[in-house]
Order: structure tokens, then sequence, then C-alpha cells
């Protein structure tokens, strides 16, 4: 490993870090209160974030309600956005000069899938931010397998979220979304993996990538450090220029589908049988995306209306999961709509087994 | 080498966005250090540092 990438691995290790101390320890720490109920500002509570600026009301038209969830949504992803630019630039700067690290996010099958998982893992970000860095991170020769990997274990497998929910929820629940989001990671990502013909696949590399991987080992360790530095900015810009326009049609899309099902259609469904309770549950978490933990407190939110385990364990696996905004961001890596349409109709149909699986363990627990 | 300075700036303005709501030092940090990258890669460009080489 030369200096080149030592240092460039510190870059992308420094940003973590400084992400997840400057602001998404905090934040999760706040949504953890929240969804004890010691949060000291519960009327601003909104139906995506802790706040929101604009409150979309009945009385407002579609398009209105677009135009404000577009901007509610925009607002709580921004810094997990960003931060998911700056970060999978860091990583995919790193993996143009480091031939290894770029071999182990082109494997392929379960490992691939697992490997990209134990990556997504510490990112501590929802599926929309991960599915940025996952992007960005397997641009060049990442598989299939390691993209949805690391959108999924960054999404189902947050460590922080997993406790909480221990405390919070009944077991059931908790052993459910552990179940359902490694048969998700180490079945289902592999299988659908192999859909993905590689002819078309359409990559997202371009030539200024070209100008990053050379070494020059003449260079002094200060003119290296800001090589590196230019590596990093050339590969998120190139990314941004090609993510950030996805980003705006997901978030609108995401947008439309809130303004035509808001939270209050769960309000009305309480009295419904408990199975059909759990497919709209399904359907609806597929369909929703939310910043990361966000799907503990819409849990809390049904726990408090009466709803049984099942359907808390159907939306504590089907919101943070694959959905609307991944399925738009995803669609060229993965060689168009089919497999992320056939993913996101997974998702609702493992979030049913998601539901009943904790209905059937709560008879013995 | 142009997708890539729009990208930039699309970046740039993503982060300034996301320090307006959330007024984070951690996001702080960052632009700093990209501000002072992207001029430095502004200067390289009007100097054809990029250019391919022997084109």
């Amino acid at each position: 490993m030369n200096k080149e990438n030592i240092i460039k691995l510190l870059i992308l290790l420094s940003f973590l870090v400084l992400f997840l101390q400057g602001s998404r320890f905090r934040s999760e720490g706040k949504k953890v209160a929240c969804s004890e109920g010691k949060c000291d500002k519960p009327h601003d509570h909104g139906q995506l974030n802790y706040h929101e600026r604009f409150k979309v009301t009945p009385a407002d038209n579609i398009g209105v309600a677009t135009l404000k969830g577009f901007e509610n949504f925009w607002e709580a992803n921004a810094t997990g956005m960003t931060f998911a630019l700056i970060i999978g630039g860091a990583a995919l700067s790193l993996m143009l000069s480091w031939k290894k690290f770029e071999q182990v996010l082109a494997f392929k099958g379960i490992k691939g899938a697992a490997l990209g998982s134990i990556f997504g893992m510490p990112l501590n970000m929802c599926a929309n931010c991960s599915a940025v860095t996952s992007l960005t991170i397997t641009s060049k020769n990442g598989s299939s397998e390691t993209t949805l990997g690391i959108i999924l274990g960054g999404a189902l497998l947050n460590i922080i979220g997993i406790v909480t929910m221990f405390g919070l929820f009944s077991p059931a629940v908790v052993i459910s979304r552990l179940v359902f989001s490694a048969i998700m990671i180490l079945v289902i990502v592999p299988w659908v993996s192999k859909m993905v013909l590689k002819n078309e696949t359409v990559p997202l590399q371009s030539q200024v990538f070209d100008k990053i991987s050379c070494y020059f080992p003449e260079k002094s360790f200060v003119q290296t450090i800001i090589k590196s530095f230019e590596d990093w900015l050339l590969a998120v810009g190139n990314m941004a220029y090609k993510l950030i326009p996805l980003m705006i049609i997901g978030t609108l899309v995401i947008a439309i589908f809130r303004a035509f099902f808001p939270n209050e259609l769960l309000h009305q469904i309480t009295s419904y049988n408990p199975y059909i309770i759990i497919i709209i549950v399904s359907f609806f978490g597929t369909l929703l995306s939310v910043p990361v933990l966000f799907e503990i407190l819409l849990g809390t939110i049904l726990y408090q209306l009466g709803f049984s385990t099942g359907a808390i364990a159907a939306v504590v696996f089907t919101v943070p999961s694959f959905g609307l905004f991944t399925l738009v961001l995803t669609r060229e890596k993965l060689g168009g709509l089919k497999v992320p349409i056939i993913l996101t109709a997974i998702t609702f149909i493992l979030g049913i087994g998601a539901g009943v699986l904790a209905e059937i363990l709560t008879k013995f627990i | 080498m142009k997708k890539t300075i729009i990208g930039i700036i699309l970046f740039l303005l993503q982060i300034s966005l996301a320090i307006y709501f959330n007024k984070s030092i951690d996001l702080t940090v960052v632009i700093s250090i990209a501000v002072v990258t992207f001029c430095l890669v502004i200067y390289n460009l009007s100097n054809n540092k990029y250019s391919a080489p022997g084109a």
C-alpha cells in the first residue's frame, strides 16, 4: 500500500468520523429520545422528520402538498445525502488508486452481498443516503451484490437502531427484522443480482477517473496530500453530476406518493384484521422513504395507536429497506427498471413475512 | 471535465444548502476543504494540467 493510498484511506476514515461525531450520533440520540417519549419538542414532529419547515395540511391541494413534501424530504436528508457524496467520493478515489479494494468491491454472490453490508453498517445512513454512497463507491467495477449489500447493510443493520428497538418493542419485532434482513441481504440480493446482465449495466465511470489513478512516487508527502484531496473532489464532482439529478427525481417521486398517501390513512385501518393490516402497512412501508431511524418512531406511533406486533415488525422492516427513492437511483446500475422493481416487490412480500413471523413469535415469547 | 466541474458546483450548492438547513460544524469543515481544493482544480484546469498527454 503506497503513501497515496494510506492518505486516501485516512481521508475516508476522517470524513466518516466527522460525519458520525459531528451530526449523525447527535441526531440519532435525539431520535432515540423521541422514540422513548422523552422529546423536548414533541410539537415539532412532522410526518417525515422531527422538524418540518412546511406542514402539509389536508387543505393543501396535491401540487402544494407535493412541493411541501419535496422540500421537507430534501431538508430531512440534506446532511446524510451530502455526506453520502463526500464519503462515497473519498472511497471511490481510494478505490481508483488501490486495486485490492477495487477487487473486493467486485466480489459476487453471497460474499459480495455480505461484504457490502459490512461496509454499509458503519455508515449509519438510511437506504436513500447509503444508495448515494454505494453507487459512488461501486461506480467503476463494483458488483451489483456489493452495491445492494451496502445499501441494505446501511439501512437494516444499523446497530443503534437495533439496540433501540430491543428497548421499545417486543423481542419478536427485533428477531423478525434481523431474520428478514439476513434473508434480504444473503439470499435475495445474490439472487436478483444474477438477473443483472453485464451488457445491460451502464457504467457510471468517466474519463476523469483516469486522472485519479496515476501514482507519482516522486511526489513529496504534502504534494501527495494535495493530490489526494484533488482526486477526492474530482470523484465527488463526477458523481454529483450524475446522482444529484436522480436524487431530485427520487425525492419528487416520494413527495408525490406522500401527497396521495399521508400518514393519516394509517389511523383509519386500526380496526381491520391484523393480517390485512400487515399487508397494508407493508405496502405503505415499501413505498415510503424516511431518514435513518425514523422507522422506529413510525413503529412507536403504530404501537400507541394499538396496532399488533406484526404491523410494527412490517413497518420497521419495509420502511428503511428498498423503496421508491432507491428504485430511481439504482435503475442505471442494475441495468434498467426490472431488477429494482423486483426488489421493491420482494421488500413488500418480505415485509408481510416479517409481520407474520412477529405475530407467530409473540405467542411464544 | 466540464461535467465534473458542473458536478462540483452542484455539490457545493448542495453542501451550502445542508449548512443553511442544519448549521452543522462538520459540513462547514468539509466545505472549507472543498472550496480551497476547487480553486486548485480551476487553477490546474486553466494551466491545462488535465489535458491528455500528447494532446
